[in-house]
Protein backbone atom coordinates (compact mmCIF):
# COMPACT_ATOMS: atom_id res chain seq x y z
CA UNK A 1 0.00 0.00 0.00
CA UNK A 2 1.25 3.66 -1.19
CA UNK A 3 1.95 6.36 1.44
CA UNK A 4 -0.09 8.75 0.75
CA UNK A 5 -0.83 12.55 1.91
CA UNK A 6 -3.76 13.39 4.04
CA UNK A 7 -4.95 14.94 0.96
CA UNK A 8 -4.47 12.21 -1.38
CA UNK A 9 -6.28 9.82 1.44
CA UNK A 10 -8.84 12.50 1.76
CA UNK A 11 -9.47 12.05 -2.34
CA UNK A 12 -9.33 8.38 -2.27
CA UNK A 13 -11.60 7.90 0.66
CA UNK A 14 -14.12 10.41 -1.56
CA UNK A 15 -13.65 7.99 -4.58
CA UNK A 16 -14.48 4.86 -2.32
CA UNK A 17 -17.39 6.60 -0.82
CA UNK A 18 -18.92 7.49 -4.04
CA UNK A 19 -18.17 3.74 -5.74
CA UNK A 20 -18.79 1.59 -2.99
CA UNK A 21 -15.96 0.22 -2.65
CA UNK A 22 -14.93 -2.12 -0.09
CA UNK A 23 -11.24 -1.34 1.06
CA UNK A 24 -11.47 -1.74 4.51
CA UNK A 25 -7.90 -2.89 5.06
CA UNK A 26 -6.22 0.58 3.23
CA UNK A 27 -9.31 2.79 5.09
CA UNK A 28 -7.72 1.70 8.20
CA UNK A 29 -4.17 2.15 6.67
CA UNK A 30 -4.45 5.64 5.90
CA UNK A 31 -6.54 6.54 8.91
CA UNK A 32 -3.63 5.63 10.98
CA UNK A 33 -1.32 6.79 8.51
CA UNK A 34 -2.25 10.65 8.05
CA UNK A 35 -6.30 10.91 8.49
CA UNK A 36 -6.48 10.51 12.14
CA UNK A 37 -4.02 13.10 13.03
CA UNK A 38 -5.19 15.53 10.63
CA UNK A 39 -9.04 15.02 11.53
CA UNK A 40 -9.53 18.91 11.90
CA UNK A 41 -8.15 19.76 8.65
CA UNK A 42 -11.11 17.94 6.85
CA UNK A 43 -13.83 20.14 6.57
CA UNK A 44 -17.32 18.93 5.80
CA UNK A 45 -16.34 14.94 4.88
CA UNK A 46 -15.07 14.67 8.61
CA UNK A 47 -17.67 13.07 9.72
CA UNK A 48 -18.57 11.18 6.44
CA UNK A 49 -14.62 9.90 6.51
CA UNK A 50 -15.51 8.73 10.15
CA UNK A 51 -18.54 6.75 9.21
CA UNK A 52 -16.73 5.69 6.36
CA UNK A 53 -13.57 4.47 8.86
CA UNK A 54 -16.22 3.25 11.38
CA UNK A 55 -17.45 0.57 9.24
CA UNK A 56 -14.13 -0.39 7.76
CA UNK A 57 -12.94 -1.23 11.40
CA UNK A 58 -15.84 -2.96 11.81
CA UNK A 59 -14.96 -5.30 8.78
CA UNK A 60 -11.46 -5.67 9.98
CA UNK A 61 -12.68 -6.15 13.77
CA UNK A 62 -10.55 -3.31 15.03
CA UNK A 63 -12.87 -2.60 17.59
CA UNK A 64 -10.86 0.06 19.33
CA UNK A 65 -10.81 2.28 16.26
CA UNK A 66 -14.10 1.23 15.81
CA UNK A 67 -14.88 2.79 19.52
CA UNK A 68 -13.12 5.82 18.66
CA UNK A 69 -15.08 6.75 15.77
CA UNK A 70 -18.49 6.23 17.76
CA UNK A 71 -17.41 8.30 20.13
CA UNK A 72 -16.78 10.98 17.82
CA UNK A 73 -19.54 10.49 16.12
CA UNK A 74 -21.57 10.48 19.29
CA UNK A 75 -20.57 13.80 20.68
CA UNK A 76 -21.07 15.76 17.30
CA UNK A 77 -24.46 14.07 16.88
CA UNK A 78 -26.12 13.31 20.35
CA UNK A 79 -29.78 12.04 19.72
CA UNK A 80 -28.68 10.76 16.03
CA UNK A 81 -30.22 7.54 14.56
CA UNK A 82 -28.12 7.36 12.60
CA UNK A 83 -25.10 6.82 14.82
CA UNK A 84 -27.09 4.80 17.00
CA UNK A 85 -27.10 2.29 14.03
CA UNK A 86 -23.44 2.17 14.02
CA UNK A 87 -23.59 0.94 17.84
CA UNK A 88 -26.00 -1.88 16.60
CA UNK A 89 -23.34 -2.76 14.40
CA UNK A 90 -20.75 -2.81 16.89
CA UNK A 91 -22.97 -5.76 18.65
CA UNK A 92 -23.45 -7.36 15.24
CA UNK A 93 -19.14 -7.12 14.55
CA UNK A 94 -19.00 -9.18 17.78
CA UNK A 95 -21.73 -11.87 16.45
CA UNK A 96 -24.17 -10.79 19.56
CA UNK A 97 -27.19 -10.22 17.32
CA UNK A 98 -29.68 -10.40 20.07
CA UNK A 99 -28.28 -7.01 21.35
CA UNK A 100 -27.99 -5.34 18.03
CA UNK A 101 -31.53 -6.38 17.03
CA UNK A 102 -32.79 -4.74 19.85
CA UNK A 103 -31.21 -1.78 18.98
CA UNK A 104 -32.16 -1.83 15.16
CA UNK A 105 -35.80 -2.48 16.27
CA UNK A 106 -35.42 1.07 18.75
CA UNK A 107 -34.81 2.44 16.02
CA UNK A 108 -37.06 1.27 13.85
CA UNK A 109 -39.77 2.20 16.02
CA UNK A 110 -38.81 5.47 16.99
CA UNK A 111 -38.70 6.17 12.58
CA UNK A 112 -40.59 3.73 10.70
CA UNK A 113 -39.68 5.51 7.56
CA UNK A 114 -35.87 4.78 8.37
CA UNK A 115 -34.38 2.41 5.94
CA UNK A 116 -31.45 1.58 7.48
CA UNK A 117 -31.98 -0.37 10.18
CA UNK A 118 -34.16 -1.94 8.21
CA UNK A 119 -31.48 -3.38 6.10
CA UNK A 120 -29.12 -3.99 8.79
CA UNK A 121 -31.52 -6.60 10.44
CA UNK A 122 -31.90 -7.82 6.52
CA UNK A 123 -27.59 -8.11 6.69
CA UNK A 124 -27.49 -10.33 10.16
CA UNK A 125 -30.10 -12.66 8.71
CA UNK A 126 -27.47 -13.06 5.77
CA UNK A 127 -24.73 -13.12 8.07
CA UNK A 128 -26.32 -16.19 9.82
CA UNK A 129 -26.75 -17.74 6.48
CA UNK A 130 -30.64 -17.94 6.82
CA UNK A 131 -30.57 -16.94 2.84
CA UNK A 132 -34.01 -17.91 2.43
CA UNK A 133 -35.58 -15.81 5.08
CA UNK A 134 -33.11 -12.76 4.34
CA UNK A 135 -34.99 -12.81 0.83
CA UNK A 136 -38.33 -12.70 2.30
CA UNK A 137 -37.45 -10.17 4.05
CA UNK A 138 -35.94 -8.13 1.25
CA UNK A 139 -39.14 -8.90 -1.07
CA UNK A 140 -40.53 -7.40 2.17
CA UNK A 141 -38.47 -4.49 2.59
CA UNK A 142 -38.69 -3.57 -1.32
CA UNK A 143 -42.88 -3.55 -1.96
CA UNK A 144 -42.29 0.16 0.48
CA UNK A 145 -38.73 1.32 -0.43
CA UNK A 146 -39.24 -0.01 -4.35
CA UNK A 147 -36.41 2.87 -5.53
CA UNK A 148 -33.47 1.13 -3.60
CA UNK A 149 -31.15 0.48 -6.48
CA UNK A 150 -29.04 -1.15 -3.15
CA UNK A 151 -31.71 -3.34 -2.73
CA UNK A 152 -32.28 -4.41 -5.74
CA UNK A 153 -28.97 -5.56 -6.39
CA UNK A 154 -28.46 -7.09 -3.00
CA UNK A 155 -31.73 -9.50 -3.80
CA UNK A 156 -30.15 -10.39 -7.23
CA UNK A 157 -27.26 -11.72 -5.40
CA UNK A 158 -29.44 -13.66 -3.11
CA UNK A 159 -31.21 -15.09 -5.98
CA UNK A 160 -28.27 -15.84 -7.94
CA UNK A 161 -26.59 -17.24 -4.57
CA UNK A 162 -29.94 -20.03 -4.11
CA UNK A 163 -30.01 -20.45 -8.12
CA UNK A 164 -33.43 -19.12 -8.63
CA UNK A 165 -32.11 -17.37 -11.79
CA UNK A 166 -35.70 -16.15 -12.88
CA UNK A 167 -36.51 -14.13 -9.80
CA UNK A 168 -32.84 -12.93 -10.01
CA UNK A 169 -33.36 -11.61 -13.78
CA UNK A 170 -36.68 -9.88 -12.50
CA UNK A 171 -34.57 -7.86 -10.26
CA UNK A 172 -31.84 -7.10 -12.73
CA UNK A 173 -34.29 -5.64 -15.04
CA UNK A 174 -35.78 -3.30 -12.22
CA UNK A 175 -32.16 -2.25 -11.62
CA UNK A 176 -32.01 -1.37 -15.89
CA UNK A 177 -35.00 0.63 -15.84
CA UNK A 178 -33.31 2.30 -12.95
CA UNK A 179 -29.99 2.36 -14.64
CA UNK A 180 -30.66 2.03 -18.34
CA UNK A 181 -27.36 3.10 -19.54
CA UNK A 182 -25.27 0.67 -16.91
CA UNK A 183 -23.10 -1.86 -19.24
CA UNK A 184 -22.68 -4.12 -16.61
CA UNK A 185 -26.63 -4.34 -15.50
CA UNK A 186 -27.24 -5.62 -19.23
CA UNK A 187 -24.29 -8.07 -19.20
CA UNK A 188 -25.49 -9.60 -16.04
CA UNK A 189 -29.08 -10.05 -16.96
CA UNK A 190 -27.60 -11.56 -20.46
CA UNK A 191 -25.17 -13.48 -17.31
CA UNK A 192 -28.47 -14.73 -15.86
CA UNK A 193 -30.23 -15.60 -19.13
CA UNK A 194 -27.50 -17.58 -20.24
CA UNK A 195 -26.99 -19.85 -17.38
CA UNK A 196 -30.73 -20.07 -17.33
CA UNK A 197 -30.47 -21.85 -20.82
CA UNK A 198 -32.39 -22.89 -23.80
CA UNK A 199 -32.95 -21.37 -27.41
CA UNK A 200 -35.13 -18.63 -26.14
CA UNK A 201 -33.08 -17.14 -23.85
CA UNK A 202 -30.29 -17.48 -25.77
CA UNK A 203 -31.09 -15.09 -28.44
CA UNK A 204 -32.52 -13.13 -25.18
CA UNK A 205 -29.02 -13.19 -23.80
CA UNK A 206 -27.26 -12.26 -27.36
CA UNK A 207 -29.25 -9.32 -27.38
CA UNK A 208 -28.28 -8.34 -24.11
CA UNK A 209 -24.57 -8.69 -24.23
CA UNK A 210 -25.36 -6.37 -27.81
CA UNK A 211 -26.55 -3.42 -25.69
CA UNK A 212 -24.28 -3.59 -23.24
CA UNK A 213 -21.38 -3.43 -26.20
CA UNK A 214 -22.71 -1.01 -27.47
CA UNK A 215 -23.15 1.41 -23.94
CA UNK A 216 -19.16 -0.16 -23.34
CA UNK A 217 -17.74 -1.67 -26.60
CA UNK A 218 -14.68 -3.07 -24.23
CA UNK A 219 -16.52 -4.94 -22.27
CA UNK A 220 -14.99 -8.14 -22.37
CA UNK A 221 -17.27 -10.34 -20.38
CA UNK A 222 -19.80 -9.15 -23.19
CA UNK A 223 -17.72 -10.10 -26.23
CA UNK A 224 -17.18 -13.75 -24.73
CA UNK A 225 -21.12 -13.73 -23.60
CA UNK A 226 -21.45 -12.56 -27.59
CA UNK A 227 -19.36 -15.44 -29.00
CA UNK A 228 -20.57 -17.84 -26.34
CA UNK A 229 -24.10 -16.93 -27.37
CA UNK A 230 -23.88 -16.81 -30.91
CA UNK A 231 -21.80 -20.54 -31.03
CA UNK A 232 -24.97 -21.73 -28.93
CA UNK A 233 -27.50 -20.75 -31.86
CA UNK A 234 -25.23 -21.48 -34.54
CA UNK A 235 -25.06 -24.85 -33.48
CA UNK A 236 -28.62 -25.25 -32.28
CA UNK A 237 -31.36 -27.49 -34.27
CA UNK A 238 -34.20 -24.30 -33.63
CA UNK A 239 -32.42 -21.86 -35.62
CA UNK A 240 -33.08 -21.24 -39.57
CA UNK A 241 -30.20 -21.30 -41.97
CA UNK A 242 -30.29 -17.41 -41.90
CA UNK A 243 -30.26 -17.47 -38.28
CA UNK A 244 -27.20 -19.70 -38.28
CA UNK A 245 -25.15 -17.73 -40.85
CA UNK A 246 -25.88 -14.75 -38.95
CA UNK A 247 -24.95 -16.29 -35.68
CA UNK A 248 -21.64 -17.34 -37.27
CA UNK A 249 -20.67 -13.70 -38.64
CA UNK A 250 -21.22 -12.51 -35.30
CA UNK A 251 -19.41 -14.88 -33.50
CA UNK A 252 -16.49 -14.34 -35.64
CA UNK A 253 -16.29 -10.44 -35.42
CA UNK A 254 -16.85 -11.19 -31.70
CA UNK A 255 -13.82 -13.45 -31.86
CA UNK A 256 -12.07 -10.37 -33.70
CA UNK A 257 -12.86 -7.81 -31.47
CA UNK A 258 -11.39 -10.61 -28.75
CA UNK A 259 -8.37 -11.03 -30.08
CA UNK A 260 -7.92 -6.48 -30.52
CA UNK A 261 -8.67 -6.08 -26.71
CA UNK A 262 -5.88 -8.84 -26.04
CA UNK A 263 -3.58 -7.62 -28.20
CA UNK A 264 -3.89 -3.92 -26.87
CA UNK A 265 -3.12 -5.16 -23.46
CA UNK A 266 -0.03 -6.75 -24.57
CA UNK A 267 -1.19 -10.43 -22.98
CA UNK A 268 0.71 -13.01 -25.37
CA UNK A 269 -2.05 -15.23 -25.84
CA UNK A 270 -2.97 -17.62 -28.48
CA UNK A 271 -6.71 -16.94 -27.53
CA UNK A 272 -7.62 -18.67 -31.12
CA UNK A 273 -6.11 -22.20 -30.26
CA UNK A 274 -7.43 -21.68 -26.48
CA UNK A 275 -10.38 -21.16 -27.94
CA UNK A 276 -10.55 -23.87 -30.11
CA UNK A 277 -12.91 -26.44 -28.21
CA UNK A 278 -15.45 -24.38 -28.67
CA UNK A 279 -15.05 -23.21 -32.50
CA UNK A 280 -18.26 -23.95 -34.84
CA UNK A 281 -17.15 -26.14 -37.20
CA UNK B 1 -1.02 -43.63 2.93
CA UNK B 2 -2.51 -40.70 1.99
CA UNK B 3 -4.61 -40.51 -0.84
CA UNK B 4 -5.10 -36.64 -1.87
CA UNK B 5 -1.90 -34.70 -1.62
CA UNK B 6 -1.70 -30.61 -2.80
CA UNK B 7 1.63 -29.12 -4.05
CA UNK B 8 2.78 -25.65 -1.80
CA UNK B 9 1.42 -24.27 -5.16
CA UNK B 10 -1.70 -25.66 -5.28
CA UNK B 11 -2.44 -25.44 -1.38
CA UNK B 12 -1.03 -22.20 -1.51
CA UNK B 13 -2.83 -20.16 -4.26
CA UNK B 14 -6.27 -21.77 -2.61
CA UNK B 15 -5.33 -20.24 0.56
CA UNK B 16 -4.40 -16.64 -0.95
CA UNK B 17 -7.36 -16.57 -3.07
CA UNK B 18 -9.62 -16.79 -0.14
CA UNK B 19 -7.14 -14.45 1.82
CA UNK B 20 -7.75 -11.30 -0.90
CA UNK B 21 -11.71 -11.61 -1.36
CA UNK B 22 -12.88 -12.19 2.50
CA UNK B 23 -16.22 -11.06 2.31
CA UNK B 24 -16.40 -12.76 -0.59
CA UNK B 25 -17.63 -16.41 -2.06
CA UNK B 26 -14.55 -17.95 -4.51
CA UNK B 27 -14.04 -21.07 -6.55
CA UNK B 28 -11.29 -22.29 -8.52
CA UNK B 29 -10.03 -25.49 -10.49
CA UNK B 30 -7.71 -27.90 -9.03
CA UNK B 31 -5.23 -29.23 -11.92
CA UNK B 32 -3.47 -32.74 -11.35
CA UNK B 33 -0.64 -34.80 -13.91
CA UNK B 34 -2.16 -36.81 -16.55
CA UNK B 35 -3.15 -39.44 -16.85
CA UNK B 36 -5.06 -39.09 -13.38
CA UNK B 37 -5.75 -42.57 -12.35
CA UNK B 38 -7.25 -44.47 -9.34
CA UNK B 39 -8.06 -42.81 -6.30
CA UNK B 40 -4.42 -41.52 -5.72
CA UNK B 41 -4.56 -37.45 -6.93
CA UNK B 42 -1.21 -35.33 -6.44
CA UNK B 43 -2.84 -31.40 -7.40
CA UNK B 44 0.21 -29.29 -8.72
CA UNK B 45 -1.32 -26.63 -9.42
CA UNK B 46 -4.48 -24.34 -8.80
CA UNK B 47 -6.23 -21.85 -11.14
CA UNK B 48 -8.45 -19.31 -9.49
CA UNK B 49 -11.79 -18.41 -10.85
CA UNK B 50 -14.27 -16.31 -9.49
CA UNK B 51 -14.95 -13.86 -6.43
CA UNK B 52 -18.53 -12.74 -8.04
CA UNK B 53 -21.95 -14.31 -8.67
CA UNK B 54 -20.38 -17.64 -8.47
CA UNK B 55 -23.30 -19.36 -9.92
CA UNK B 56 -23.60 -18.05 -13.38
CA UNK B 57 -22.41 -20.30 -16.32
CA UNK B 58 -20.60 -17.96 -18.96
CA UNK B 59 -17.63 -17.17 -17.73
CA UNK B 60 -17.31 -20.49 -16.29
CA UNK B 61 -17.46 -22.03 -19.70
CA UNK B 62 -15.07 -19.75 -21.40
CA UNK B 63 -12.43 -20.26 -18.27
CA UNK B 64 -12.61 -23.80 -18.43
CA UNK B 65 -12.24 -24.06 -22.19
CA UNK B 66 -8.94 -21.65 -22.07
CA UNK B 67 -7.83 -23.89 -18.60
CA UNK B 68 -8.62 -26.95 -20.28
CA UNK B 69 -6.57 -25.90 -23.28
CA UNK B 70 -3.69 -25.01 -21.36
CA UNK B 71 -3.34 -27.46 -18.96
CA UNK B 72 -3.00 -30.26 -21.26
CA UNK B 73 -0.59 -28.71 -23.19
CA UNK B 74 1.48 -28.46 -19.89
CA UNK B 75 0.60 -32.36 -19.33
CA UNK B 76 -2.05 -31.61 -16.40
CA UNK B 77 -5.94 -32.60 -16.16
CA UNK B 78 -8.27 -30.41 -14.35
CA UNK B 79 -9.37 -32.48 -11.56
CA UNK B 80 -10.31 -30.92 -8.65
CA UNK B 81 -12.48 -27.82 -7.98
CA UNK B 82 -12.33 -25.61 -4.54
CA UNK B 83 -14.33 -23.08 -3.21
CA UNK B 84 -14.86 -21.39 0.13
CA UNK B 85 -18.10 -19.78 1.41
CA UNK B 86 -19.04 -16.53 1.63
CA UNK B 87 -20.04 -16.74 5.07
CA UNK B 88 -17.71 -17.32 7.91
CA UNK B 89 -18.79 -20.50 9.74
CA UNK B 90 -20.20 -22.15 6.51
CA UNK B 91 -17.75 -25.27 5.43
CA UNK B 92 -20.50 -27.70 3.86
CA UNK B 93 -20.07 -29.54 0.58
CA UNK B 94 -24.14 -29.34 0.02
CA UNK B 95 -24.08 -25.63 -0.66
CA UNK B 96 -20.69 -26.06 -2.69
CA UNK B 97 -22.39 -28.06 -5.19
CA UNK B 98 -21.57 -26.34 -8.54
CA UNK B 99 -22.14 -26.96 -12.28
CA UNK B 100 -18.34 -26.62 -12.44
CA UNK B 101 -17.68 -29.57 -9.97
CA UNK B 102 -20.23 -31.51 -12.20
CA UNK B 103 -18.29 -31.22 -15.02
CA UNK B 104 -15.12 -31.98 -13.74
CA UNK B 105 -16.13 -35.13 -12.30
CA UNK B 106 -17.60 -36.39 -16.15
CA UNK B 107 -13.75 -35.95 -17.23
CA UNK B 108 -12.14 -36.81 -14.35
CA UNK B 109 -13.66 -39.80 -12.64
CA UNK B 110 -11.85 -39.45 -9.27
CA UNK B 111 -12.34 -35.69 -8.93
CA UNK B 112 -11.87 -33.81 -6.04
CA UNK B 113 -14.27 -31.23 -4.08
CA UNK B 114 -12.18 -29.02 -2.39
CA UNK B 115 -14.35 -26.55 1.02
CA UNK B 116 -12.02 -24.38 2.92
CA UNK B 117 -12.72 -24.25 6.45
CA UNK B 118 -12.68 -20.34 6.85
CA UNK B 119 -12.80 -20.93 10.45
CA UNK B 120 -9.31 -22.36 10.05
CA UNK B 121 -7.64 -19.46 8.48
CA UNK B 122 -5.56 -17.00 10.42
CA UNK B 123 -2.07 -15.08 10.41
CA UNK B 124 -0.49 -18.12 11.58
CA UNK B 125 -1.86 -21.14 9.94
CA UNK B 126 -1.13 -24.37 11.98
CA UNK B 127 -3.32 -27.09 10.43
CA UNK B 128 -5.28 -28.15 7.23
CA UNK B 129 -7.49 -25.50 6.76
CA UNK B 130 -9.89 -27.68 3.86
CA UNK B 131 -12.13 -30.49 3.68
CA UNK B 132 -11.85 -32.62 1.10
CA UNK B 133 -14.25 -35.07 -0.73
CA UNK B 134 -14.00 -37.02 -4.07
CA UNK B 135 -16.39 -38.20 -6.51
CA UNK B 136 -17.48 -42.14 -6.76
CA UNK B 137 -20.23 -43.81 -7.17
CA UNK B 138 -22.24 -41.00 -8.68
CA UNK B 139 -21.70 -38.25 -5.95
CA UNK B 140 -18.91 -36.82 -3.81
CA UNK B 141 -18.33 -37.93 -0.65
CA UNK B 142 -16.31 -36.72 2.08
CA UNK B 143 -13.02 -37.91 2.35
CA UNK B 144 -11.22 -38.66 5.69
CA UNK B 145 -8.87 -35.55 6.65
CA UNK B 146 -5.72 -38.22 7.69
CA UNK B 147 -5.64 -39.15 3.94
CA UNK B 148 -5.13 -35.69 2.82
CA UNK B 149 -1.38 -34.27 3.48
CA UNK B 150 0.66 -31.01 1.79
CA UNK B 151 3.74 -31.84 -0.76
CA UNK B 152 6.08 -30.23 2.19
CA UNK B 153 6.54 -29.89 5.36
CA UNK B 154 7.18 -26.37 4.81
CA UNK B 155 3.99 -25.55 2.99
CA UNK B 156 1.88 -24.26 5.70
CA UNK B 157 4.86 -21.97 6.93
CA UNK B 158 5.08 -21.01 3.41
CA UNK B 159 1.16 -19.79 3.03
CA UNK B 160 1.47 -17.75 6.45
CA UNK B 161 4.75 -15.84 5.64
CA UNK B 162 2.63 -15.42 1.95
CA UNK B 163 -0.33 -14.23 4.13
CA UNK B 164 1.75 -12.45 6.08
CA UNK B 165 3.14 -10.14 3.22
CA UNK B 166 0.23 -9.67 1.61
CA UNK B 167 1.20 -11.40 -1.76
CA UNK B 168 -2.30 -12.12 -1.84
CA UNK B 169 -2.81 -8.55 -3.55
CA UNK B 170 -0.65 -9.94 -6.18
CA UNK B 171 -2.92 -12.98 -6.96
CA UNK B 172 -4.67 -13.05 -10.05
CA UNK B 173 -7.76 -14.98 -10.85
CA UNK B 174 -10.12 -15.35 -13.93
CA UNK B 175 -12.31 -12.30 -12.57
CA UNK B 176 -9.40 -10.28 -12.65
CA UNK B 177 -8.51 -11.01 -15.97
CA UNK B 178 -11.75 -10.27 -17.26
CA UNK B 179 -11.64 -7.10 -16.07
CA UNK B 180 -8.40 -6.32 -17.74
CA UNK B 181 -6.97 -8.84 -19.81
CA UNK B 182 -3.25 -8.05 -19.51
CA UNK B 183 -3.58 -9.90 -16.30
CA UNK B 184 -2.20 -13.90 -16.11
CA UNK B 185 -4.81 -15.82 -14.60
CA UNK B 186 -1.95 -18.58 -14.41
CA UNK B 187 -0.22 -16.88 -11.88
CA UNK B 188 3.43 -17.24 -13.26
CA UNK B 189 5.25 -14.59 -11.39
CA UNK B 190 3.55 -15.53 -7.80
CA UNK B 191 4.26 -19.39 -8.91
CA UNK B 192 7.91 -18.33 -8.88
CA UNK B 193 7.69 -16.41 -5.73
CA UNK B 194 6.61 -19.50 -4.11
CA UNK B 195 8.88 -21.95 -5.99
CA UNK B 196 11.72 -19.42 -4.41
CA UNK B 197 10.34 -20.68 -1.10
CA UNK B 198 11.19 -24.36 -1.93
CA UNK B 199 14.36 -23.90 -3.05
Amino acid sequence: MEDLSWSEARDLFRTWRETNARKSNEVLYHWHLSLNINLNKLGNEKFLIVEQVCIAAFDCYQLDVANECIKLLSSEFPQSLRVKKYKAMRYEAQEDYVKALEILDSIIKADKSNSAPKKRKIAILKAQGRYVEAIRELTDYLKTFMADAEAWQELSELYIGEQDFAKAAFCVEELILHNPHNHLLHQRYADIKYTQGGFDNMELARSYYCQALKLNPTNIRALYGLYLTCTSIATSQKASAQKKKDAIKMSEWALTKLKGSYKEKGFETDLESRMSAMAIN
Amino acid sequence: MTDITFSSKAYCKIILHAAKYPYAAVNGVLLAKTPVKGKEIEFVDAVPLFHIALNLTPMAEIALTQIDQVASQAGLTIAGYYTAHENLWDCSFERAQHRIADKIAENCPNACLVVIDNSKLSMQLDNLAIRVAQFSDGKYREVNIQKVSLNTDETLDICSALIESRDFEELVDFDNHLDDVSKDWMNDSLNKKIEMFNN
